[in-house]
């Protein structure tokens, strides 16, 4: 009988997981600026405060990454991902779901408090670089967007460092209402961060007379609201079709395999 | 010694007359590599694995100065090992002149995702075949040099051995020395050991670690832990105009302009002179650079350029050195 009732479950489990259903889902961080296309470091953009800007980095991590199913079922696609703008490598969260209609993708910007300490993520480079050292409350950046601005006395710069200041949890959860039936293949959702949507509202926020924001606990007040309205959904659909925003700019590169004929030594 | 391994050991001695060993060389022997608590995986190329046979090929290549043209100049002329395999003078004079930039250290390159100042090498077996042509460090040509060593009474026998059969070749011999620089590792500092709970920082040292890793000395966010550096690079306003243009040599970038490597702070107590040209003598030197002396260009980083001066006080200029001198790890030096 136990084994019956085994096979029975066996075949169920199998029914329900139908590799014919699965399919691919693809997530890609695309960036905008007021809608176009982020480019790297050139003093393209005004935000809402007038500071015109240029943007050397952007890097963030989101974590529990997952699609919601009709049924309000959450299918995890990913638990950590880091995102460098200017690198395509590292656009993309790729999981195989179980076929469905799914309604939602959620995300957390950055890491929600109950993980985020130092040494809970990996140590690699992408993720060392982002830690917001122990004497700071510990754990890891949520966001480091550095560049420059225009200022009365020409060029100055500005760190828009976001993270857990002072060890207050300063992260927010993103819910983007979707429509996609995954019935096998792949699909592809983009998801998009546009930049001035962290100086616009509810709170004006202008580089000027700002330095370092770590230990700013109202800083950081301002950019986790603000950051209401900074991430929207793109397109859905073939992950032939859904990539880069037009415009987008990366910068990686191969220093190596370029040529350079400079000896200098060391 | 039994009667197989003299015979053994026979054969092998006649293979060195020959310059080829007679007995097939057995396959190299595995290197276990202990990897340092919290560092990263290290990343080791697949068609170069480390062995025993060929770090101790590596760590004599990397000695013998029979790599450059009049036999002068070795890797370990400009590379000291007291003084964390960097050089002391802030050029290192080569047989045809001196370099243009300060001899980096070499350890923990395991972790490094790119060589020299502008990164301009991907791996160290690519990083390592630059010396040697070059004029202004050991000016030789790599097919005298493969000719030297397969001329050499040991040599041949020792590559046999590492690499389990008998051409000797360019890519061999700067395999065996990155095998050999692979196994340069530190992580025996105060700091770690601190880290582990088996050392206590003086006051002073706790200072400077709380300046380091705050925005009040803001050294943590390009001299990352556990490495103490973020692998990438950075203008740090050393100069108004930079003379030497660093990344933008490669990548053509006008924002790349005096860019370089972020260079690892642990063991910075044994590798004066600093910076990329030997500007800076000392640690002090290179805190009140940071505190008030670096320029404000369009190329400095913003991670400088966004904070007003530091003017740090003398005890918090002080506290500073001290927590970079328990960055040292005085089992990387040479005894």
């Amino acid at each position: 009988m136990k084994y019956l009732i085994l096979v029975a479950c066996c075949f169920l489990l199998a029914c329900g997981n139908s590799d014919d259903d699965q399919g691919e889902v693809t997530i890609h961080f695309n960036h905008t600026v007021a809608g176009v296309g982020l480019k790297h470091e050139d003093i393209l953009y005004t935000n809402a405060a007038g500071n015109e800007y240029g943007v050397t980095r952007l890097e963030y991590i989101v974590s529990d990454i997952a699609l919601e199913t009709v049924g309000g079922k959450r299918v995890e696609l990913a638990e950590f991902h880091y995102r460098n703008a200017f690198v395509g490598a590292t656009r993309s969260v790729s999981a195989k779901v179980p076929g469905s209609e799914y309604t939602a993708v959620h995300f957390t910007f950055g890491i929600d408090g109950a993980k985020n300490e130092t040494g809970a993520l990996p140590s690699v480079d992408h993720f060392n670089n982002m830690a917001w050292p122990a004497p700071m409350g510990g754990g890891y950046h949520y966001m480091r967007m550095e560049g420059l601005f225009r200022t009365d006395d020409g060029e100055g710069a500005f760190l828009t460092h976001t993270g857990p200041a002072g060890g207050e949890d300063f992260s927010f959860a993103v819910s983007l209402p979707l429509s996609l039936t995954v019935s096998g293949d792949g699909w592809a959702i983009a998801v998009i961060m546009d930049l001035n949507e962290w100086y616009d509202a509810p709170s004006l926020y202008d580089f000027n007379g700002r330095g370092g924001i770590m230990g700013n606990a109202d800083a950081q007040l301002i950019l986790q609201g603000n950051g209401a309205t900074v991430f929207s959904l793109g397109p859905i659909g073939n992950p032939d079709h859904v990539g880069q925003v037009h415009g987008e700019e990366e910068v990686e590169q191969d220093r190596a395999a370029q040529d350079h004929d400079e000896h200098v030594g060391g | 010694m039994g009667l197989g391994a003299l015979i053994l050991l026979g054969l092998v001695a006649c293979g060195k007359d020959a310059g080829v060993p007679s007995a097939l060389p057995s396959a190299p022997t595995p290197y276990e590599l202990a990897v340092p608590t919290g560092f990263p995986a290290p990343a080791i190329p697949p068609d170069n694995p480390l062995t025993v046979e060929g770090i101790a090929l590596g760590e004599r290549l990397f000695a013998d100065p029979i790599l450059s043209v009049d036999s002068t100049i070795a890797c370990a002329s400009c590379h000291l090992s007291d003084h964390a395999f960097s050089d002391p003078r802030p050029f290192s004079q080569g047989v045809g002149g001196v370099t243009s930039r300060n001899s980096m250290p070499l350890f923990n390159l395991l972790w490094s995702p790119s060589f020299f100042w502008d990164g301009r090498a991907a791996s160290l077996e690519d990083q390592a075949l630059e010396p040697v042509e070059m004029l202004v460090e050991m000016g030789e040509d790599w097919d005298r040099v493969v000719a030297k060593l397969e001329r050499h009474p040991e040599y041949p026998a020792l590559f046999a051995r590492a690499f389990g059969d008998a051409p000797i070749d360019r890519r061999r011999v700067v395999q065996a020395i990155a095998q050999f620089e692979r196994t340069l590792i530190s992580a025996d500092s105060k700091y770690d050991r601190w880290l582990a709970g088996q050392a206590k920082f003086t006051p002073e040292e706790e200072r400077g670690f709380i300046l380091f890793h705050t925005e009040e000395g803001d050294c943590f966010h390009c001299h990352v832990a556990p490495l103490f550096t973020d692998n990438e690079f950075h203008n740090n306003g050393l100069d108004l105009d930079p003379p030497d243009e660093g990344l933008a040599a490669l990548t053509g970038k006008r924002l790349d302009r005096g860019k370089f490597k972020t260079p690892t702070l642990r063991n910075v107590e044994y590798t004066a002179p600093y910076m990329h040209d030997g500007r800076f003598q000392t640690l002090e030197e290179v805190v009140e650079h940071y505190d008030s002396g670096f320029h404000r260009t369009l190329l400095t980083d913003p991670l400088l350029l966004v904070r007003p001066n530091l003017d740090l006080d003398p005890a918090d200029k002080r506290a500073l050195v001290a927590f970079l001198k328990a960055l040292s790890d005085p089992q990387l030096q040479a005894p």
